[in-house]
């Protein structure tokens, strides 16, 4: 299907020229264009003459506030200017392209978007580091869209959600509702509070606090995803207590108010991973029912794994309306460093990554 | 008028002489400057229900609102709103907004909120300030036959409220502000009501909610007992439907159960309900007003509408009146001496690391330019600062941007004013960010750890800790500050700027202490300068 798959290892390095010549085709013959403007307008031709698109060129520069009238204005565009990326916006209530300059647009609707990165993980993952992303590492965004979607079904009632692999290290979910496009800033907000647990700086060690009443049972059900998978992929595959990683100083220091030294005392006793975790189960429960345990930290174990599993969110994104976020299918034109400038079309390709993960 | 509270005096703007009212200042002013105050006699028209500055006599308005609004009976609308005077139009505005200093006021001494403590603060402050209007609409307890004092006080409460809506509908921090204010004085008086008077108040607006069958509540009975935040037996409760938008502050704080996109309330969460919709109501009237408020072009309130916020918010160091104070050589030294936690440790940061993270870069960049970096010291600051890690053509694309919006040089090009210790408490952290409250955002052994490499005392540290795990974290910071400059700080930190101003007067007082022994006159020179110094800091400037 592709006519110009570049592959990571065997195209380190194409000029500029070359992957703009690539970059012309790719928008030529496969972008779909079509689908993109009648997903934008939903039905309605007028919308998506109020909708910024932006663009970042290949030189880094960002244009920013066009809008569109129709799906060939569109296409000539882009094939004019062979844009980097193309960036969706929100919808305002009058044309961006002729109000921007005079700062008189407001915007009033837009997807309720949510990106999960994979760099916010770094802290909890062992397998890679910064931005690189491999099959073990996926398996949080996974886990964290199973747990973002039932909250977005089950919880909120919305049923359009559409997920796209950014194209280098995270998720996009665009929830395209109506009730969800016309969400205020405001109740973005509330219902991303609604959403996140994890919470605090470098700083704060354990990033999830759970008040010590029962479990709401929207974390409830998170934690029932959760449990069918903590084991075989926290501690068996991501071995997060292993001691050649310094992994079990690093689990202690979340349980800095909570005995960390007579922890530290049960769990060394023991080799692998899972030994590690059962005798932290275990001696927790030995403090719950000798109540040493205080009442603040009834749910110690749930905030640890929570900690290592909840979807952690980049909240800018969802939070305003006129954040831009990329179009599906743009080509992540990933430069290293700036003199060998490596690029990939790795967004279709990880995409059917993507797929296989998410669905396994 | 009381200071106290950092409203202005009613003095003279030609003599700045102050006086008992603002109807004698009127009087004053045009008797002694020869300057009539134009209209000042005049009535002025304001549509109550909109904000319309079109209308312009009192024949005017009630077209308008009959064509518009179609609410009020007419003879309703004389008895409410008559003629208002412009000296009456100014005391109105300022007497609504002491009442909401007193409310903010209330919550930020760490009274719990709408707590019986909260309340009894808020009435003693009231009756010290002689707000009687007030005191008595916040006391009464039935909306059902009102008396006469009652009525007035109706009357103040309404007109005032328009007046401030103008004033607070320009931009959004100020709208956010008054929403949070009005919301809070809403509240506070609903929940005084009888349940009598809050049946008819529902029925006076045609809200109506019904309870659950009894099937659905079987069938969720499980959650809503989890779910359902202060309720344990939920079987003698009444639940009510409404869609999770009309229950922002529920869903917000977790303490309802969720369903298809409804939430399930208990009846005494009813009240947030109608919050709810007084909130969005009043949020669109503002927005509204705010398109509408450059129709209303009137000299004789233009002033006042546009000055009334300064009155509230203190010092907002987004002005740089310090420009040029502070250099790039001292910097270093006023980090190390000066910075409050907050800044000190982001500081630090920047220059083990080299990068700051966008949140980040802007808490300390608005700072540093509230303490009076220059734009193009700043600039060199951060340029030198990141390209020890990336070069300076990456800076210049993706960073440069940054500074030069910060001082309101692109884009929108508001000059951007610095963070206040309230926002950065309630910001937001993420994974990986270094900004926010030391006090709040950190662990406590973090804290600890941090304040011991500082080298304090075992006792101050303790100290501190204990403020700050106890949710006291601007005391907190005060602590800080008296241990580090080891004495009794006169004022609250509420603002990093502030804590910097007060931490260069400290070193300044004990400089000149030290000199006190040499040479007498100097002495005496230099205290009569840091006295004025402190006096025009803080009470003046608010």
């Amino acid at each position: 299907m592709l006519k110009i798959e570049f592959d990571q290892k065997t195209h380190q390095k194409i000029s500029e020229e070359q992957f703009r010549e690539a970059l012309h085709i790719y928008y030529e013959e496969l972008y779909p264009f079509n689908t993109i403007f009648k997903w934008l307008s939903y039905g309605d031709p007028l919308y998506m003459l109020k909708r910024e698109i932006s663009f970042t060129t290949l030189k880094d520069s960002y244009i920013r506030y066009k809008s569109f009238q129709n799906e060939e204005e569109l296409g000539q565009y882009i094939l004019k200017r062979d844009p980097a990326k193309i960036n969706i916006g929100a919808i305002y209530h009058v044309p961006p392209r002729d109000y921007a300059v005079t700062s008189h647009c407001r915007p009033i609707e837009k997807e309720f978007v949510f990106d999960i990165d994979i760099n916010d993980y770094n802290e909890i993952r062992t397998c890679c580091k910064e931005t690189d992303i491999c099959c073990k590492c996926w398996k949080f965004l996974c886990l964290a869209c199973k747990i973002l979607e039932r909250i977005l079904i089950e919880d909120f009632g919305f049923k359009h959600l559409l997920w796209v692999f950014s194209g280098r290290r995270g998720i996009h979910c665009w929830v395209c509702d109506k009730v969800a496009r016309q969400l205020s800033k405001e109740e973005r907000c509330n219902i991303l509070a609604y959403i996140n647990l994890i919470q605090g700086n470098t700083n704060i060690h354990r990033k999830v606090h759970l008040p010590a009443k029962p479990l709401h049972s929207s974390v409830q059900r998170a934690l029932d995803i959760i449990e069918k998978n903590f084991i075989d992929f926290i501690i068996i595959e991501q071995d997060i207590l292993n001691d050649s990683k310094n992994g079990l100083q690093k689990f202690l220091k979340l349980l800095w108010d909570c005995f960390p030294n007579e922890f530290e005392q049960v769990m060394s006793k023991y080799k692998t991973s899972v030994d590690k975790w059962n005798a932290f189960v275990t001696h927790l429960t030995l403090l719950q029912k000798s109540h040493r345990l205080p009442n603040k930290l009834k749910y110690l174990k749930e905030e640890i794994m929570l900690h290592f599993t909840y979807p952690r969110l980049d909240m800018a994104v969802t939070q305003t309306l006129d954040h831009l976020l990329k179009a599906p299918f743009c080509i992540h034109a990933k430069t290293g460093k700036s003199s060998k400038s490596s690029t990939s079309t790795r967004s279709t390709n990880r995409f059917i990554i993507w797929n296989y993960a998410y669905y396994c | 008028m009381d200071c106290s509270l950092g409203l202005p005096p009613k003095t003279c703007p030609h003599c700045s002489k102050s006086f008992s009212s603002v109807k004698v200042k009127y009087r004053h002013i045009k008797r002694v400057h020869q300057v009539a105050v134009e209209g000042a006699r005049r009535s002025l028209m304001l549509c109550p229900l909109c904000a319309d500055g079109s209308v312009k006599t009192y024949e005017i308005l009630r077209k308008h609102i009959k064509k518009n609004h179609q609410v009020l009976g007419e003879k309703e609308l004389t008895q409410r709103f008559n003629e208002i005077q412009l000296s009456e139009f100014e005391e109105l505005a300022l007497e609504r907004l002491q009442l909401f200093r007193i409310l903010e006021h209330a919550t930020q001494k760490g009274l719990r909120i709408y707590s019986e403590e909260w309340k009894e603060c808020v009435f003693t402050e009231l009756t010290r300030n002689q707000l009687r209007r007030y005191y008595r609409l916040a006391k009464s307890t039935d909306l059902e036959n009102p008396v006469d004092v009652d009525l007035q006080a109706r009357r103040a409460d309404h007109i005032s409220h328009f007046i401030l809506r103008l004033a607070y509908c320009r931009t959004e921090s100020l709208r956010k502000w008054f929403l949070a204010r009005e919301l809070e004085w809403f509240k506070l008086r609903f929940q005084q009501q009888s349940s009598k008077s809050i049946e008819s108040f529902l029925k006076l607006n045609s809200l109506t909610y019904t309870s659950i069958s009894a099937e659905e509540k079987a069938k969720f009975y499980s959650d809503l007992s989890d779910s359902t935040a202060n309720a344990y037996v939920i079987d003698q409760l009444n639940f009510y439907k409404v869609r999770f938008t009309e229950v922002p502050s529920l869903i917000k704080s977790r303490r309802v159960f969720v369903h298809k996109g409804y939430a399930y309330i208990p009846n005494f969460e009813l009240v947030t309900c109608i919050l709810g919709i007084f909130r969005s109501t009043l949020n669109e009237a503002l927005v509204y007003a705010n398109r509408r408020l450059p129709l209303m072009d009137d000299d004789r309130i233009n002033f006042l509408i546009t000055n009334l916020h300064n009155i509230y918010t203190g010092k907002d160091y987004s002005q740089n009146f310090n420009s040029g104070k502070v250099g790039l050589t001292s910097l270093d030294m006023y980090a190390r001496d000066h910075f409050p936690l907050c800044m000190k440790y982001v500081y630090g940061i920047l220059k083990s690391t080299h990068h700051l993270k966008h949140d980040c870069r802007l808490q300390l960049g608005l700072f540093l330019k509230g303490i009076g970096l220059t734009y193009e010291d700043s600039m060199t600051f951060w340029k030198n600062e990141f390209t020890k890690k990336i070069d300076s053509g990456k800076f210049d694309k993706e960073y440069a941007y940054n500074i030069k919006h910060m001082y309101g040089l692109v884009g929108q090009r508001t000059s951007y004013s610095a963070y206040s210790c309230i926002r950065i408490i309630s910001c937001n952290v993420g994974v990986g960010d270094h900004h926010g409250c030391p006090y709040k955002h950190w662990d406590s052994v973090v804290l600890r750890s941090k304040l011991n490499e500082l080298g304090m005392t075992t006792e101050a540290v303790q100290d501190i800790v204990d403020a700050a795990s106890k949710g006291h974290y601007q005391i907190a910071c005060c602590k800080y500050f008296e241990y580090v400059h080891g004495q009794q700080n006169k004022v609250a930190i509420n603002h990093p700027n502030q804590y910097f101003e007060e931490s260069l007067e400290c070193s300044k007082e004990s400089k000149n202490q030290k000199s006190e022994d040499t040479s007498k006159t100097v002495k005496k020179q230099k205290a009569d300068t840091t006295l004025q110094i402190s006096d025009i800091d803080w009470n003046e400037e608010m």
